[in-house]
């Protein structure tokens, strides 16, 4: 049993916290590079900003011979947090209701910046190690889409941003697409000549009632998340649009799912003498490990070396880890056991923050 | 009744002037009194004083000349239905159309050129007349916003003739629908699409429901409805808390127009039901129906004063509103007449001169012949 890496708890909280104080919103994420680049530095990490904004800390090894490993978590949060302060109780650390606290993801960031401290200052022996910090991953994983495999050596990687307590570890994720759909119909005066006009909201309507949505099979989900349409309450609606999305983790349910709504997307405009014109606006493909391959093996031993038990699960949510996978760096996601993200009421447990890092530190050290 | 004096003659060119005056300056809702500004000097030599009412309408006076009965009110209105900042009115040989920026504003500037030309050439030809009150409106196109807070009782007239109704010059509106308008917002609950999608209830669903099982479009000979608007949802993997329409019904019938309304309410009750969420549905009266007889002494003048012009009176039903609506409700028997513009709330917007002519002749044998 390898020993356990020394974490500090009061640098851990003091830098989550620094963190989760800067408005790192998509666009902004140079504030949290600003405060990273020192603090990898003095652990003797050198630093480079890729094209995308993407910062990635590389870290020789003391043992040459062992594979490289990359660590990842993203610096963006999912709404700006400008005014955000957070609220530091016994229990952990919450928002102050003003926006999302943002451990998502900067727990992650959080527990991977102090295990390189931990592991330098207990001058510990580890392997080549890459940290790929990551820009607008909850805006549609714009940095980890646009990233460059070569630009790193390692091919298996930790990604720092998945939900459930610590020791979960995702190693299933789904495909899924979304899209936009723009019903035509004719304009048209509303009172003087209704029967000219084709109305769009008609046809929509049509559509989504005919629709499969919600939880279609356990692994299959679809969603139309927003409608939007017409022009003045006496114009026959002539253009409205949908934006829907279908996940799953079977990538020929996808495909029937997405083929059906088309259909009855098809079929309603037909119905009505409109047309419907349809976007795939996004695309993620699905992945999934199983338990013996070594990027499972690995999280499984930093975990058990944290003193924590390994609990593979799926999700049905698209991550950075989708990306590095279609990229070749075969990745899974580990739980952080936070809650509550993508609301106000998120919340960071001290220590859930605590085994997080820990699971940091002896996935660096165990290799 | 006055005999007809036969044509009046107008000055074309001044009317062409002052028609295009009025259309170069922006004067949507708010900034009426750009034309006003043009109005009030136009009518200074004929001695009509105008004030303006608190709505900012623009009301004057003209006394009758050899005559004190006979007393009508003429109105138009000077809003545009949308704003014309940069719009240059294109003349040519047919006529006056916009230059594409925007709506031309013959609507209804058109209406307002008539009345204009027509008081200037009964003054110079020294024809016996009635007297004439005008109630020049504000905001028609945004809800009758001018119409509906003007003071009846700050004029005499209990006649009127609204220069706002689409069709050929010669069309007389007898009816016209009331049309309330309606929103409709259903409430479901949210919950990440991807994650528990069963714990959310997309409210986008249940109104799509409603919709499908609403009345819309032409209901019958004297019923239209129709959804204007649809907005819901947050995001794409979130399920849609709230979505809502705006709509409208409107009817020549009263009754109709309130078996329409039920129906909606009724679409959206039973989706709510049906799908488990809840609902808000509110209505407003936006106009009431009014029917006017053949045989009104208003509509009998209507028709005198359209073959005066040596045109043909068409007595119609209209699916529009106007300020007609609203002076009728007062008790002021208005007859809301076609102005010949064409393609009115489009950039095609188009008033040929010759129908500015007969409308404008149209007002000139009113004045005379009330």
């Amino acid at each position: 049993m390898p020993e356990l890496v020394p974490i500090d708890h009061d640098r851990l909280l003091e830098t989550f916290l620094r963190l989760v104080r800067i408005d790192s919103y998509h666009g902004n994420e140079d504030r949290i590079v600003e405060v990273l680049e020192p603090m990898l530095h003095a652990a003797g990490l050198t630093t480079e900003v890729d094209a995308h904004g993407n910062l990635i800390a590389r870290w020789d090894a003391q043992d040459s011979d062992a594979e490289p490993l990359m660590l990842n978590a993203h610096m963006d949060t999912v709404w700006p947090t400008p005014d955000m302060e957070p609220v530091v109780t016994d229990e952990g650390v919450a928002s102050d209701g003003s926006s999302v606290l943002g451990a998502d993801d900067k727990a992650g960031v959080a527990a991977i910046v102090e295990a390189v401290q931990a592991v330098a200052d207990a001058g510990l022996p580890h392997g080549p190690i890459e940290l790929v910090f990551t820009v607008g991953e909850d805006v549609g994983h714009i940095g980890s889409r646009a990233f460059d495999p070569e630009s790193i050596e390692s091919r298996r990687g930790l990604v720092f941003d998945g939900d459930g307590p610590v020791g979960t570890v995702v190693t299933e994720g789904p495909s899924a697409q979304a899209f936009t759909a723009v019903f035509r119909g004719r304009a048209a005066h509303a009172g003087v000549e209704p029967e000219n006009g084709v109305s769009a909201i008609a046809m929509a309507a049509r559509a989504i009632d005919r629709m499969k949505l919600g939880r279609i099979t356990r692994y299959t989900v679809a969603n139309i998340g927003t409608i939007n349409g017409g022009q003045a309450v006496n114009i026959v609606p002539p253009e409205v649009t949908l934006v829907g999305q279908a996940r799953s983790l079977r990538p020929r349910v996808l495909e029937q799912q997405i083929a059906h709504m088309r259909e009855v997307m098809e079929e309603a405009a037909n119905e009505f003498g409109g047309t419907v014109e349809y976007e795939e606006t996004m695309r993620i493909d699905a992945f999934g490990f199983n338990q013996q391959n070594p990027v499972v093996l690995w999280a499984n031993r930093a975990i058990r070396a944290a003193g924590l038990e390994p609990s593979p699960v799926f999700t049905v949510g698209g991550s950075d880890a989708h990306e590095f996978n279609a990229k070749g760096i075969w990745s899974v996601m580990l739980g952080m056991g936070c809650t509550g993200a993508h609301t106000v009421e998120e919340f960071a447990p001290h220590e859930a923050l605590r085994q997080t890092a820990q699971v940091a530190a002896q996935a660096i050290v165990v290799g | 009744m006055p005999e007809s004096p036969g044509p009046i003659a107008l000055n074309r060119d001044r009317l062409l002037e002052n028609f295009i005056d009025m259309l170069s300056v922006d004067s949507y809702y708010g900034d009426e009194e750009r034309v006003a500004a043009i109005i009030r000097p136009a009518l200074a030599p004929q001695g009509i004083r105008f004030r303006n009412d608190a709505s900012g309408n623009l009301i004057g006076r003209w006394p009758g000349r050899g005559r004190r009965d006979g007393l009508i009110m003429l109105n138009a209105h000077m809003d545009t239905v949308q704003p014309t900042p940069t719009m240059r009115p294109v003349v040519d040989a047919d006529g006056v159309r916009s230059d594409g920026s925007s709506v031309l504003g013959a609507d209804d500037k058109a209406g307002l050129a008539a009345i204009i030309e027509a008081i200037r050439a009964v003054d110079e030809a020294g024809l016996e007349h009635a007297p004439i009150e005008l109630v020049i409106t504000v905001g028609e196109e945004l809800g009758h916003i001018g119409s509906k807070a003007f003071d009846a009782a700050s004029i005499d007239a209990r006649t009127a003739f609204v220069f706002d109704a689409g069709g050929p010059v010669g069309t007389v509106v007898l009816r016209a629908p009331g049309q309330i308008r309606c929103t409709a917002t259903l409430h479901g609950r949210a919950a990440h699409a991807g994650i528990e999608p069963e714990l959310g209830l997309s409210a986008i669903s249940l109104l799509a429901r409603a919709v499908d099982r609403m009345p819309l479009g032409r209901i019958d000979d004297e019923t239209t409805a129709n959804i204007g608007r649809i907005e819901g949802g947050q995001q794409s993997n979130i399920v849609a808390p709230t979505a809502r329409i705006e709509a409208e019904a409107r009817s020549l019938s009263e009754d109709r127009l309130a078996a329409q309304i039920d129906a909606m309410r009724t679409s959206v009750a039973d989706a709510a039901a049906d799908l488990g969420g809840s609902f808000d549905f509110e209505e407003h009266r936006f106009y009431v129906a009014y029917q006017l007889d053949e045989n009104e002494p208003a509509v009998q003048l209507a028709d005198r004063a359209i073959i005066a012009a040596g045109l043909t009176p068409r007595h119609v039903s209209t699916g529009g509103g106007s300020d007609a609506h609203e002076f009728n409700l007062y008790g002021i028997t208005s007859v809301c007449l076609g102005v010949g513009y064409i393609d009115v709330h489009t950039t095609d917007e188009f008033m040929p001169h010759d129908a500015l002519h007969d409308i404008t002749q149209v007002a000139a044998q009113l004045i005379t012949q009330a």
